[in-house]
Protein backbone atom coordinates (compact mmCIF):
# COMPACT_ATOMS: atom_id res chain seq x y z
CA UNK A 1 0.00 0.00 0.00
CA UNK A 2 2.74 2.39 0.93
CA UNK A 3 4.62 1.66 -2.26
CA UNK A 4 1.45 2.24 -4.21
CA UNK A 5 1.09 5.59 -2.51
CA UNK A 6 4.61 6.52 -3.36
CA UNK A 7 4.16 5.58 -6.97
CA UNK A 8 1.07 7.68 -7.11
CA UNK A 9 2.90 10.59 -5.53
CA UNK A 10 5.75 10.37 -8.00
CA UNK A 11 3.33 10.22 -10.84
CA UNK A 12 1.62 13.32 -9.58
CA UNK A 13 4.90 15.15 -9.17
CA UNK A 14 6.00 14.61 -12.71
CA UNK A 15 2.34 14.94 -13.66
CA UNK A 16 3.06 12.68 -16.61
CA UNK A 17 4.24 15.93 -18.12
CA UNK A 18 6.16 15.12 -21.28
CA UNK A 19 7.34 18.71 -21.55
CA UNK A 20 9.02 18.93 -18.19
CA UNK A 21 12.78 19.48 -18.13
CA UNK A 22 13.11 19.61 -21.89
CA UNK A 23 16.64 20.20 -23.01
CA UNK A 24 17.17 22.41 -26.02
CA UNK A 25 20.14 20.49 -27.43
CA UNK A 26 18.32 17.16 -27.21
CA UNK A 27 15.22 18.56 -28.86
CA UNK A 28 17.33 20.09 -31.62
CA UNK A 29 18.91 16.71 -32.21
CA UNK A 30 15.50 15.10 -32.38
CA UNK A 31 14.63 17.54 -35.14
CA UNK A 32 17.04 15.63 -37.37
CA UNK A 33 14.44 12.90 -37.40
CA UNK A 34 12.46 15.08 -39.82
CA UNK A 35 14.85 14.07 -42.59
CA UNK A 36 13.71 10.46 -42.48
CA UNK A 37 11.29 9.07 -45.02
CA UNK A 38 8.53 8.14 -44.85
CA UNK A 39 7.45 10.77 -42.39
CA UNK A 40 5.88 9.53 -39.17
CA UNK A 41 3.30 12.29 -38.54
CA UNK A 42 2.66 11.58 -34.89
CA UNK A 43 6.27 11.51 -33.88
CA UNK A 44 7.06 14.65 -35.87
CA UNK A 45 4.07 16.52 -34.40
CA UNK A 46 5.38 15.66 -30.96
CA UNK A 47 8.87 16.95 -31.75
CA UNK A 48 7.44 20.11 -33.31
CA UNK A 49 5.31 20.80 -30.26
CA UNK A 50 8.40 20.39 -28.09
CA UNK A 51 10.21 22.99 -30.19
CA UNK A 52 7.23 25.34 -30.03
CA UNK A 53 6.97 24.79 -26.29
CA UNK A 54 10.62 25.72 -25.81
CA UNK A 55 10.17 28.86 -27.91
CA UNK A 56 7.04 29.76 -25.98
CA UNK A 57 8.91 29.39 -22.69
CA UNK A 58 11.34 32.02 -23.92
CA UNK A 59 14.24 29.70 -24.75
CA UNK A 60 16.75 31.51 -26.98
CA UNK A 61 17.73 29.87 -30.27
CA UNK A 62 20.83 31.06 -32.07
CA UNK A 63 20.45 32.00 -35.73
CA UNK A 64 22.18 28.80 -36.75
CA UNK A 65 20.04 26.60 -34.54
CA UNK A 66 16.88 28.28 -35.73
CA UNK A 67 17.93 28.00 -39.36
CA UNK A 68 18.78 24.32 -38.96
CA UNK A 69 15.43 23.52 -37.41
CA UNK A 70 13.69 25.62 -40.02
CA UNK A 71 15.28 23.71 -42.86
CA UNK A 72 14.54 20.39 -41.18
CA UNK A 73 10.85 21.29 -40.90
CA UNK A 74 10.66 22.08 -44.62
CA UNK A 75 11.20 18.36 -45.24
CA UNK A 76 7.86 17.69 -43.57
CA UNK A 77 6.00 19.28 -46.48
CA UNK A 78 6.07 15.88 -48.16
CA UNK A 79 3.53 14.58 -45.64
CA UNK A 80 -0.15 15.22 -46.28
CA UNK A 81 -1.13 14.93 -42.62
CA UNK A 82 -3.27 17.97 -41.78
CA UNK A 83 -2.25 18.30 -38.15
CA UNK A 84 1.42 17.95 -38.97
CA UNK A 85 1.14 20.54 -41.71
CA UNK A 86 -0.55 22.97 -39.33
CA UNK A 87 2.20 22.49 -36.77
CA UNK A 88 4.79 23.14 -39.47
CA UNK A 89 3.07 26.43 -40.28
CA UNK A 90 3.16 27.40 -36.62
CA UNK A 91 6.86 26.60 -36.47
CA UNK A 92 7.52 28.62 -39.59
CA UNK A 93 5.79 31.61 -38.07
CA UNK A 94 7.66 31.32 -34.80
CA UNK A 95 11.04 30.82 -36.41
CA UNK A 96 10.56 33.43 -39.13
CA UNK A 97 12.09 36.16 -37.00
CA UNK A 98 15.14 34.10 -36.03
CA UNK A 99 16.11 31.92 -38.97
CA UNK A 100 17.79 32.91 -42.21
CA UNK A 101 16.71 32.25 -45.79
CA UNK A 102 13.15 31.60 -44.69
CA UNK A 103 11.86 32.54 -48.14
CA UNK A 104 12.73 29.02 -49.22
CA UNK A 105 9.27 27.83 -48.13
CA UNK A 106 7.44 30.43 -50.21
CA UNK A 107 6.64 28.05 -53.03
CA UNK A 108 5.45 25.26 -50.71
CA UNK A 109 3.19 27.67 -48.88
CA UNK A 110 1.91 29.21 -52.09
CA UNK A 111 1.04 25.73 -53.27
CA UNK A 112 -0.85 25.04 -50.04
CA UNK A 113 -2.72 28.33 -50.09
CA UNK A 114 -3.96 27.76 -53.62
CA UNK A 115 -4.52 24.04 -53.15
CA UNK A 116 -7.75 22.16 -52.71
CA UNK A 117 -7.40 21.32 -49.03
CA UNK A 118 -9.51 23.88 -47.14
CA UNK A 119 -7.95 22.88 -43.86
CA UNK A 120 -4.53 24.05 -45.02
CA UNK A 121 -5.41 27.19 -46.87
CA UNK A 122 -6.17 29.77 -44.16
CA UNK A 123 -3.19 28.76 -42.06
CA UNK A 124 -0.91 28.64 -45.10
CA UNK A 125 -1.89 32.19 -46.03
CA UNK A 126 -1.09 33.47 -42.58
CA UNK A 127 2.23 31.65 -42.48
CA UNK A 128 3.14 32.88 -45.94
CA UNK A 129 2.39 36.48 -45.10
CA UNK A 130 4.47 36.26 -41.95
CA UNK A 131 7.59 35.34 -43.95
CA UNK A 132 6.98 37.60 -46.95
CA UNK A 133 8.61 40.99 -47.25
CA UNK A 134 7.46 43.79 -49.50
CA UNK A 135 9.73 42.75 -52.37
CA UNK A 136 8.31 39.25 -52.45
CA UNK A 137 4.79 40.37 -52.00
CA UNK A 138 4.27 41.09 -55.66
CA UNK A 139 4.81 37.45 -56.49
CA UNK A 140 1.90 36.35 -54.35
CA UNK A 141 -0.31 39.35 -54.99
CA UNK A 142 -2.59 37.53 -57.38
CA UNK A 143 -3.19 34.71 -54.93
CA UNK A 144 -3.86 37.12 -52.10
CA UNK A 145 -6.51 38.92 -54.14
CA UNK A 146 -8.17 35.61 -54.90
CA UNK A 147 -8.01 34.51 -51.28
CA UNK A 148 -9.62 37.71 -50.04
CA UNK A 149 -12.74 37.03 -52.10
CA UNK A 150 -12.68 33.27 -51.49
CA UNK A 151 -16.04 31.85 -50.56
CA UNK A 152 -14.56 29.97 -47.62
CA UNK A 153 -14.83 32.46 -44.71
CA UNK A 154 -11.74 31.13 -42.95
CA UNK A 155 -9.63 31.70 -46.07
CA UNK A 156 -11.05 35.14 -46.60
CA UNK A 157 -10.54 36.19 -42.96
CA UNK A 158 -7.00 34.87 -42.93
CA UNK A 159 -6.15 36.82 -46.08
CA UNK A 160 -7.74 40.02 -44.78
CA UNK A 161 -6.00 39.90 -41.43
CA UNK A 162 -2.68 39.08 -43.08
CA UNK A 163 -3.17 42.00 -45.44
CA UNK A 164 -3.80 44.24 -42.45
CA UNK A 165 -0.52 43.13 -40.91
CA UNK A 166 1.28 43.66 -44.22
CA UNK A 167 -0.23 47.08 -44.71
CA UNK A 168 2.12 48.51 -42.10
CA UNK A 169 5.18 47.40 -44.08
CA UNK A 170 3.90 47.64 -47.66
CA UNK A 171 0.94 50.02 -47.64
CA UNK A 172 1.10 50.89 -51.33
CA UNK A 173 0.92 47.31 -52.46
CA UNK A 174 -1.85 46.29 -50.10
CA UNK A 175 -3.85 49.35 -51.17
CA UNK A 176 -4.24 47.69 -54.54
CA UNK A 177 -6.32 44.96 -52.91
CA UNK A 178 -8.96 47.37 -51.74
CA UNK A 179 -11.54 46.33 -54.31
CA UNK A 180 -11.32 42.72 -53.24
CA UNK A 181 -11.53 43.71 -49.60
CA UNK A 182 -14.61 45.79 -50.31
CA UNK A 183 -16.17 42.83 -51.99
CA UNK A 184 -15.44 40.78 -48.88
CA UNK A 185 -17.38 43.34 -46.86
CA UNK A 186 -20.53 41.93 -48.46
CA UNK A 187 -19.82 38.50 -47.09
CA UNK A 188 -22.43 36.69 -45.01
CA UNK A 189 -19.82 35.65 -42.50
CA UNK A 190 -19.69 38.03 -39.52
CA UNK A 191 -15.94 37.73 -38.96
CA UNK A 192 -15.13 38.29 -42.64
CA UNK A 193 -17.13 41.54 -42.69
CA UNK A 194 -15.42 42.67 -39.52
CA UNK A 195 -11.94 41.99 -40.82
CA UNK A 196 -12.76 43.50 -44.19
CA UNK A 197 -14.04 46.70 -42.65
CA UNK A 198 -10.96 46.98 -40.48
CA UNK A 199 -8.67 46.51 -43.45
CA UNK A 200 -10.48 48.77 -45.89
CA UNK A 201 -10.86 51.57 -43.38
CA UNK A 202 -7.19 51.14 -42.57
CA UNK A 203 -6.14 51.44 -46.19
CA UNK A 204 -8.26 54.47 -46.86
CA UNK A 205 -7.03 56.56 -44.04
CA UNK A 206 -5.77 59.21 -46.43
CA UNK A 207 -8.83 59.21 -48.58
CA UNK A 208 -11.33 60.60 -46.18
CA UNK A 209 -14.25 60.91 -48.52
CA UNK A 210 -14.19 57.26 -49.46
CA UNK A 211 -13.80 56.23 -45.83
CA UNK A 212 -16.98 58.05 -45.05
CA UNK A 213 -18.71 56.40 -47.95
CA UNK A 214 -17.36 53.08 -46.89
CA UNK A 215 -18.66 53.28 -43.41
CA UNK A 216 -21.95 54.78 -44.48
CA UNK A 217 -22.60 51.67 -46.48
CA UNK A 218 -23.27 49.78 -43.30
CA UNK A 219 -25.89 52.08 -41.98
CA UNK A 220 -29.28 50.66 -42.59
CA UNK A 221 -28.02 47.19 -43.14
CA UNK A 222 -28.00 44.55 -40.50
CA UNK A 223 -24.50 43.77 -39.41
CA UNK A 224 -24.11 40.30 -38.01
CA UNK A 225 -20.77 40.51 -36.28
CA UNK A 226 -20.72 42.06 -32.84
CA UNK A 227 -17.03 42.80 -33.28
CA UNK A 228 -17.76 44.67 -36.45
CA UNK A 229 -20.46 46.70 -34.77
CA UNK A 230 -18.02 47.61 -32.06
CA UNK A 231 -15.55 48.74 -34.67
CA UNK A 232 -18.15 50.82 -36.45
CA UNK A 233 -19.19 52.38 -33.18
CA UNK A 234 -15.60 53.25 -32.46
CA UNK A 235 -15.31 54.95 -35.83
CA UNK A 236 -18.41 56.92 -35.09
CA UNK A 237 -17.06 57.93 -31.74
CA UNK A 238 -13.75 58.84 -33.27
CA UNK A 239 -15.29 61.16 -35.80
CA UNK A 240 -16.79 62.87 -32.89
CA UNK A 241 -13.52 63.26 -31.10
CA UNK A 242 -12.03 64.66 -34.24
CA UNK A 243 -12.24 68.28 -33.37
CA UNK A 244 -8.54 68.22 -32.76
CA UNK A 245 -6.78 70.63 -35.10
CA UNK A 246 -4.94 67.76 -36.65
CA UNK A 247 -7.35 64.93 -37.26
CA UNK A 248 -4.63 62.72 -38.68
CA UNK A 249 -2.76 62.83 -35.43
CA UNK A 250 -5.78 61.41 -33.69
CA UNK A 251 -6.11 58.82 -36.33
CA UNK A 252 -2.64 57.51 -36.32
CA UNK A 253 -2.72 57.39 -32.61
CA UNK A 254 -5.95 55.49 -32.81
CA UNK A 255 -4.40 53.04 -35.18
CA UNK A 256 -7.30 52.54 -37.48
CA UNK A 257 -7.84 54.69 -40.18
CA UNK A 258 -11.16 56.11 -40.63
CA UNK A 259 -9.70 59.46 -41.46
CA UNK A 260 -12.72 61.52 -42.02
CA UNK A 261 -12.31 65.05 -43.09
CA UNK A 262 -13.84 67.75 -41.01
CA UNK A 263 -15.38 69.08 -44.19
CA UNK A 264 -16.91 65.73 -44.87
CA UNK A 265 -19.06 65.98 -41.86
CA UNK A 266 -22.19 65.78 -43.91
CA UNK A 267 -21.32 62.41 -45.33
CA UNK A 268 -20.21 61.18 -41.96
CA UNK A 269 -23.49 62.21 -40.52
CA UNK A 270 -25.28 60.42 -43.30
CA UNK A 271 -23.15 57.41 -42.72
CA UNK A 272 -23.93 57.06 -39.11
CA UNK A 273 -27.53 58.09 -39.32
CA UNK A 274 -28.23 55.31 -41.78
CA UNK A 275 -27.94 52.91 -38.90
CA UNK A 276 -30.27 54.76 -36.61
CA UNK A 277 -33.55 53.04 -36.20
CA UNK A 278 -32.44 49.96 -38.04
CA UNK A 279 -31.89 46.72 -36.29
CA UNK A 280 -28.20 46.13 -36.26
CA UNK A 281 -27.78 42.51 -35.34
CA UNK A 282 -24.15 42.50 -34.42
CA UNK A 283 -23.38 43.93 -30.99
CA UNK A 284 -19.76 44.45 -32.01
CA UNK A 285 -20.86 46.55 -34.91
CA UNK A 286 -23.19 48.54 -32.72
CA UNK A 287 -20.31 49.23 -30.38
CA UNK A 288 -18.31 50.60 -33.25
CA UNK A 289 -21.23 52.70 -34.37
CA UNK A 290 -21.56 54.10 -30.89
CA UNK A 291 -17.91 55.05 -30.94
CA UNK A 292 -18.41 56.82 -34.25
CA UNK A 293 -21.49 58.57 -33.08
CA UNK A 294 -19.81 59.77 -29.92
CA UNK A 295 -17.02 61.17 -32.00
CA UNK A 296 -19.46 63.04 -34.16
CA UNK A 297 -21.11 64.64 -31.17
CA UNK A 298 -17.79 66.06 -30.08
CA UNK A 299 -17.07 67.75 -33.38
CA UNK A 300 -20.48 68.88 -34.30
CA UNK A 301 -22.12 71.93 -32.81
CA UNK A 302 -25.19 71.87 -34.92
CA UNK A 303 -28.48 70.20 -34.19
CA UNK A 304 -27.33 66.98 -35.78
CA UNK A 305 -25.25 66.13 -32.78
CA UNK A 306 -28.46 65.65 -30.90
CA UNK A 307 -29.36 62.82 -33.22
CA UNK A 308 -26.14 61.08 -32.43
CA UNK A 309 -26.77 61.39 -28.75
CA UNK A 310 -30.24 60.02 -29.32
CA UNK A 311 -28.78 57.09 -31.16
CA UNK A 312 -26.33 56.33 -28.39
CA UNK A 313 -29.06 56.62 -25.82
CA UNK A 314 -31.19 54.32 -27.89
CA UNK A 315 -28.40 51.77 -27.73
CA UNK A 316 -28.68 51.78 -23.95
CA UNK A 317 -31.76 49.65 -24.43
CA UNK A 318 -30.05 47.03 -26.58
CA UNK A 319 -30.22 43.45 -25.36
CA UNK A 320 -26.48 42.84 -25.50
CA UNK A 321 -24.58 43.98 -22.42
CA UNK A 322 -21.58 44.72 -24.57
CA UNK A 323 -23.50 47.32 -26.53
CA UNK A 324 -25.21 48.79 -23.47
CA UNK A 325 -21.87 49.30 -21.84
CA UNK A 326 -20.31 50.77 -24.96
CA UNK A 327 -23.16 53.27 -25.14
CA UNK A 328 -23.06 54.20 -21.47
CA UNK A 329 -19.29 54.58 -21.65
CA UNK A 330 -19.57 56.85 -24.67
CA UNK A 331 -22.21 59.07 -23.06
CA UNK A 332 -20.27 59.45 -19.86
CA UNK A 333 -17.04 60.30 -21.66
CA UNK A 334 -18.43 62.86 -24.05
CA UNK A 335 -16.66 66.16 -23.55
CA UNK A 336 -19.79 68.01 -24.42
CA UNK A 337 -22.26 68.19 -21.57
CA UNK A 338 -25.10 65.82 -22.20
CA UNK A 339 -28.56 66.98 -21.34
CA UNK A 340 -29.36 64.00 -19.25
CA UNK A 341 -26.81 61.61 -17.85
CA UNK A 342 -29.33 59.74 -15.76
CA UNK A 343 -30.12 56.84 -18.14
CA UNK A 344 -26.44 56.06 -18.66
CA UNK A 345 -25.73 56.33 -14.97
CA UNK A 346 -28.59 54.04 -14.07
CA UNK A 347 -27.33 51.44 -16.55
CA UNK A 348 -23.90 51.62 -14.96
CA UNK A 349 -25.58 51.39 -11.60
CA UNK A 350 -27.24 48.16 -12.70
CA UNK A 351 -23.88 46.85 -13.87
CA UNK A 352 -22.47 47.48 -10.39
CA UNK A 353 -24.97 44.99 -9.01
CA UNK A 354 -24.25 42.35 -11.63
CA UNK A 355 -23.04 38.89 -10.70
CA UNK A 356 -20.32 39.11 -13.36
CA UNK A 357 -17.15 40.74 -12.15
CA UNK A 358 -16.34 42.11 -15.61
CA UNK A 359 -19.60 43.99 -15.61
CA UNK A 360 -19.11 45.29 -12.09
CA UNK A 361 -15.62 46.49 -12.96
CA UNK A 362 -16.80 48.07 -16.19
CA UNK A 363 -19.57 49.85 -14.30
CA UNK A 364 -17.41 51.00 -11.42
CA UNK A 365 -14.58 52.12 -13.70
CA UNK A 366 -16.83 54.24 -15.84
CA UNK A 367 -18.50 55.76 -12.79
CA UNK A 368 -15.06 56.56 -11.41
CA UNK A 369 -14.25 58.48 -14.59
CA UNK A 370 -17.49 60.34 -14.29
CA UNK A 371 -16.79 61.32 -10.70
CA UNK A 372 -13.94 63.51 -11.80
CA UNK A 373 -16.20 65.48 -14.10
CA UNK A 374 -19.68 65.33 -12.69
CA UNK A 375 -19.62 64.26 -9.05
CA UNK A 376 -23.26 65.11 -8.61
CA UNK A 377 -24.31 62.66 -11.29
CA UNK A 378 -22.65 59.81 -9.44
CA UNK A 379 -24.30 60.71 -6.16
CA UNK A 380 -27.26 58.51 -6.97
CA UNK A 381 -24.99 55.48 -7.09
CA UNK A 382 -23.38 55.98 -3.69
CA UNK A 383 -25.22 53.06 -2.14
CA UNK A 384 -24.30 50.71 -4.98
CA UNK A 385 -20.69 51.76 -4.78
CA UNK A 386 -20.69 51.22 -1.04
CA UNK A 387 -21.86 47.68 -1.63
CA UNK A 388 -18.88 47.18 -3.90
CA UNK A 389 -16.39 48.07 -1.16
CA UNK A 390 -16.60 44.52 0.14
CA UNK A 391 -16.55 43.08 -3.37
CA UNK A 392 -14.59 39.82 -3.69
CA UNK A 393 -12.81 41.31 -6.69
CA UNK A 394 -10.17 43.65 -5.38
CA UNK A 395 -9.94 45.79 -8.49
CA UNK A 396 -13.65 46.46 -8.21
CA UNK A 397 -13.41 47.19 -4.51
CA UNK A 398 -10.48 49.57 -4.96
CA UNK A 399 -12.28 51.47 -7.68
CA UNK A 400 -15.35 51.76 -5.51
CA UNK A 401 -13.34 53.12 -2.59
CA UNK A 402 -11.51 55.66 -4.73
CA UNK A 403 -14.73 56.83 -6.27
CA UNK A 404 -16.46 57.15 -2.93
CA UNK A 405 -13.55 59.08 -1.47
CA UNK A 406 -13.78 61.53 -4.33
CA UNK A 407 -17.51 62.02 -3.98
CA UNK A 408 -17.58 61.55 -0.24
CA UNK A 409 -19.98 63.63 1.72
CA UNK A 410 -20.38 63.85 5.46
CA UNK A 411 -23.60 61.92 5.37
CA UNK A 412 -21.89 58.83 4.01
CA UNK A 413 -19.26 58.64 6.73
CA UNK A 414 -21.63 57.10 9.23
CA UNK A 415 -22.46 54.25 6.92
CA UNK B 1 4.30 50.50 -20.25
CA UNK B 2 0.75 51.61 -20.58
CA UNK B 3 -0.39 53.86 -17.79
CA UNK B 4 -3.69 53.61 -16.10
CA UNK B 5 -5.48 56.85 -15.68
CA UNK B 6 -8.76 57.60 -14.10
CA UNK B 7 -9.48 59.85 -17.01
CA UNK B 8 -12.06 58.47 -19.38
CA UNK B 9 -11.49 58.31 -23.09
CA UNK B 10 -13.29 56.96 -26.09
CA UNK B 11 -12.45 53.49 -27.37
CA UNK B 12 -10.15 53.45 -30.34
CA UNK B 13 -11.39 51.89 -33.58
CA UNK B 14 -8.85 49.25 -34.48
CA UNK B 15 -8.78 45.55 -35.13
CA UNK B 16 -5.79 45.17 -32.83
CA UNK B 17 -7.65 44.50 -29.62
CA UNK B 18 -5.97 41.62 -27.81
CA UNK B 19 -2.66 42.44 -26.12
CA UNK B 20 -1.98 38.95 -24.90
CA UNK B 21 -3.33 35.57 -23.93
CA UNK B 22 -1.86 33.01 -21.57
CA UNK B 23 -2.49 29.79 -19.71
CA UNK B 24 -0.69 29.31 -16.39
CA UNK B 25 -0.54 26.32 -14.07
CA UNK B 26 -1.35 26.32 -10.35
CA UNK B 27 2.08 27.63 -9.43
CA UNK B 28 1.91 30.51 -11.85
CA UNK B 29 4.26 28.88 -14.34
CA UNK B 30 3.64 29.50 -17.98
CA UNK B 31 2.11 26.70 -20.01
CA UNK B 32 1.46 28.84 -23.06
CA UNK B 33 1.64 32.57 -23.51
CA UNK B 34 1.45 34.97 -26.40
CA UNK B 35 1.91 38.73 -26.40
CA UNK B 36 0.83 40.68 -29.43
CA UNK B 37 1.80 44.28 -28.76
CA UNK B 38 5.39 45.07 -29.65
CA UNK B 39 5.43 48.01 -27.27
CA UNK B 40 4.62 46.23 -24.04
CA UNK B 41 6.25 43.30 -22.26
CA UNK B 42 8.88 42.85 -24.92
CA UNK B 43 11.26 40.46 -23.18
CA UNK B 44 10.50 37.02 -21.81
CA UNK B 45 11.77 38.19 -18.44
CA UNK B 46 9.27 41.05 -18.30
CA UNK B 47 6.50 38.75 -19.48
CA UNK B 48 7.21 36.12 -16.85
CA UNK B 49 7.46 38.73 -14.11
CA UNK B 50 4.10 40.09 -15.24
CA UNK B 51 2.62 36.58 -15.26
CA UNK B 52 3.90 35.88 -11.72
CA UNK B 53 2.45 39.14 -10.54
CA UNK B 54 -0.82 38.47 -12.32
CA UNK B 55 -1.00 34.97 -10.88
CA UNK B 56 -0.26 36.13 -7.32
CA UNK B 57 -3.03 38.67 -7.56
CA UNK B 58 -5.59 36.34 -9.09
CA UNK B 59 -5.11 32.74 -8.03
CA UNK B 60 -6.95 33.00 -4.75
CA UNK B 61 -9.60 35.53 -5.63
CA UNK B 62 -11.92 34.01 -8.16
CA UNK B 63 -12.89 37.36 -9.49
CA UNK B 64 -12.94 37.18 -13.32
CA UNK B 65 -11.23 40.50 -13.98
CA UNK B 66 -8.34 42.62 -12.76
CA UNK B 67 -6.58 45.80 -13.82
CA UNK B 68 -2.85 45.38 -13.60
CA UNK B 69 0.06 47.41 -14.97
CA UNK B 70 -2.19 49.34 -17.31
CA UNK B 71 -3.76 46.21 -18.75
CA UNK B 72 -7.25 44.89 -18.23
CA UNK B 73 -7.01 41.14 -17.69
CA UNK B 74 -10.03 38.87 -17.73
CA UNK B 75 -9.48 35.39 -16.38
CA UNK B 76 -11.01 32.08 -15.57
CA UNK B 77 -9.66 29.05 -13.76
CA UNK B 78 -10.40 25.38 -13.54
CA UNK B 79 -8.77 22.75 -11.30
CA UNK B 80 -5.09 23.65 -11.78
CA UNK B 81 -5.21 25.87 -14.88
CA UNK B 82 -5.61 29.64 -15.21
CA UNK B 83 -6.67 31.28 -18.47
CA UNK B 84 -6.03 34.97 -19.07
CA UNK B 85 -6.81 37.42 -21.86
CA UNK B 86 -5.22 40.86 -21.70
CA UNK B 87 -6.26 44.09 -23.38
CA UNK B 88 -5.55 47.76 -23.01
CA UNK B 89 -7.13 49.44 -20.00
CA UNK B 90 -9.16 51.49 -22.46
CA UNK B 91 -10.74 48.43 -24.02
CA UNK B 92 -14.30 47.20 -23.82
CA UNK B 93 -14.12 44.57 -21.07
CA UNK B 94 -16.89 42.55 -22.61
CA UNK B 95 -15.07 42.10 -25.91
CA UNK B 96 -12.12 40.73 -23.94
CA UNK B 97 -14.52 38.52 -22.04
CA UNK B 98 -15.86 37.11 -25.31
CA UNK B 99 -12.30 36.25 -26.37
CA UNK B 100 -11.65 34.57 -23.02
CA UNK B 101 -14.81 32.53 -23.43
CA UNK B 102 -13.71 31.48 -26.89
CA UNK B 103 -10.30 30.45 -25.53
CA UNK B 104 -11.64 28.59 -22.52
CA UNK B 105 -14.48 26.89 -24.35
CA UNK B 106 -12.34 25.71 -27.23
CA UNK B 107 -9.64 24.37 -24.92
CA UNK B 108 -12.34 22.72 -22.87
CA UNK B 109 -13.78 20.99 -25.92
CA UNK B 110 -10.31 19.98 -27.09
CA UNK B 111 -9.59 18.39 -23.72
CA UNK B 112 -13.00 16.71 -23.68
CA UNK B 113 -14.00 18.80 -20.68
CA UNK B 114 -11.06 17.59 -18.60
CA UNK B 115 -9.58 21.04 -18.16
CA UNK B 116 -6.51 20.22 -16.09
CA UNK B 117 -2.77 20.44 -16.45
CA UNK B 118 -2.05 16.79 -17.12
CA UNK B 119 -4.55 16.66 -19.97
CA UNK B 120 -3.54 19.98 -21.48
CA UNK B 121 0.07 18.81 -21.60
CA UNK B 122 -0.97 15.70 -23.52
CA UNK B 123 -2.81 17.87 -26.04
CA UNK B 124 -0.48 20.82 -26.17
CA UNK B 125 -0.26 20.71 -29.97
CA UNK B 126 -4.02 21.17 -30.42
CA UNK B 127 -4.08 23.94 -27.83
CA UNK B 128 -1.27 25.75 -29.65
CA UNK B 129 -3.29 25.55 -32.85
CA UNK B 130 -6.36 26.85 -31.03
CA UNK B 131 -4.35 29.84 -29.78
CA UNK B 132 -3.34 30.47 -33.36
CA UNK B 133 -6.94 30.23 -34.57
CA UNK B 134 -8.36 32.62 -31.99
CA UNK B 135 -5.99 35.52 -32.38
CA UNK B 136 -3.60 36.56 -35.13
CA UNK B 137 -1.18 39.25 -34.04
CA UNK B 138 -3.76 40.86 -31.76
CA UNK B 139 -6.67 40.66 -34.21
CA UNK B 140 -9.58 38.49 -33.12
CA UNK B 141 -9.69 35.89 -35.85
CA UNK B 142 -12.58 33.82 -34.62
CA UNK B 143 -14.70 33.77 -31.50
CA UNK B 144 -16.81 30.71 -32.11
CA UNK B 145 -15.45 27.74 -30.10
CA UNK B 146 -16.90 25.10 -32.40
CA UNK B 147 -15.33 26.51 -35.53
CA UNK B 148 -12.03 27.08 -33.70
CA UNK B 149 -12.01 23.49 -32.53
CA UNK B 150 -13.05 22.34 -35.96
CA UNK B 151 -9.81 23.74 -37.27
CA UNK B 152 -7.55 22.88 -34.34
CA UNK B 153 -8.57 19.37 -33.36
CA UNK B 154 -7.68 17.30 -36.33
CA UNK B 155 -5.80 14.57 -34.61
CA UNK B 156 -8.72 12.36 -33.73
CA UNK B 157 -9.70 12.21 -37.36
CA UNK B 158 -6.41 10.89 -38.61
CA UNK B 159 -6.49 7.80 -36.40
CA UNK B 160 -8.89 5.46 -38.16
CA UNK B 161 -11.17 3.44 -35.92
CA UNK B 162 -9.33 0.27 -36.75
CA UNK B 163 -6.05 1.62 -35.44
CA UNK B 164 -7.42 2.81 -32.11
CA UNK B 165 -6.80 0.54 -29.18
CA UNK B 166 -9.76 -1.06 -27.44
CA UNK B 167 -9.06 1.13 -24.41
CA UNK B 168 -9.21 4.30 -26.52
CA UNK B 169 -12.52 3.32 -28.05
CA UNK B 170 -13.95 2.50 -24.63
CA UNK B 171 -12.65 5.75 -23.22
CA UNK B 172 -14.18 7.89 -25.92
CA UNK B 173 -17.47 5.99 -25.65
CA UNK B 174 -17.46 6.58 -21.90
CA UNK B 175 -16.78 10.29 -22.37
CA UNK B 176 -19.56 10.62 -24.88
CA UNK B 177 -22.01 8.87 -22.61
CA UNK B 178 -20.96 10.98 -19.64
CA UNK B 179 -21.46 14.21 -21.55
CA UNK B 180 -24.73 13.20 -23.05
CA UNK B 181 -25.98 12.47 -19.53
CA UNK B 182 -24.63 15.69 -18.10
CA UNK B 183 -26.27 17.82 -20.75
Amino acid sequence: MSSFKRDKKEEEDSGGNPYQNLDKTIVLQEARYFNETPVNPRKCIYILSKILYLLNQGEKFTTKEATDVFFATTKLFQSKNVMLRRMVYLCIKELSTMAQDIIIVTSSLTKDMTGKEDLYRPAAIRALCSITDSTMLQAIERYMKQAIVDKNPAVSSAALVSALHLSSSAPDLVRRWVNEAQEAMNSDDPMVCYHALGLVAGLKKNDKLSTVKLITRYFGTSVKSPYMLCLLIRFAAQMEAMNSDDPMVCYHALGLVAGLKKNDKLSTVKLITRYFGTSVKSPYMLCLLIRFAAQMVETDDSDTSKRFIDFIEYCLRHKSEMVIYEAAHAIVNLKKPVRDLAPAVSVLQLFCGSSKASLRLAGARTLACLTAKRPTAVAACTVDLENLISDPNRSVATLAVTTLLATGAESSIDR
Amino acid sequence: MVHTTMEGSLFEPTLYIVKGMCILDNEGNRILAKYYDKNILTTTKEQKAFEKNLFNKTHRANAEIIMLDGLTCVYKSNVDLFFYVMGSSHENELILQSVLNALYESVSILLRRNVEKRVIMENLDSVMLAFDEICDGGVILDSDPTSIVGRAALRTEDVPLGEQTVAQVLQSAKEQLKWSLLK
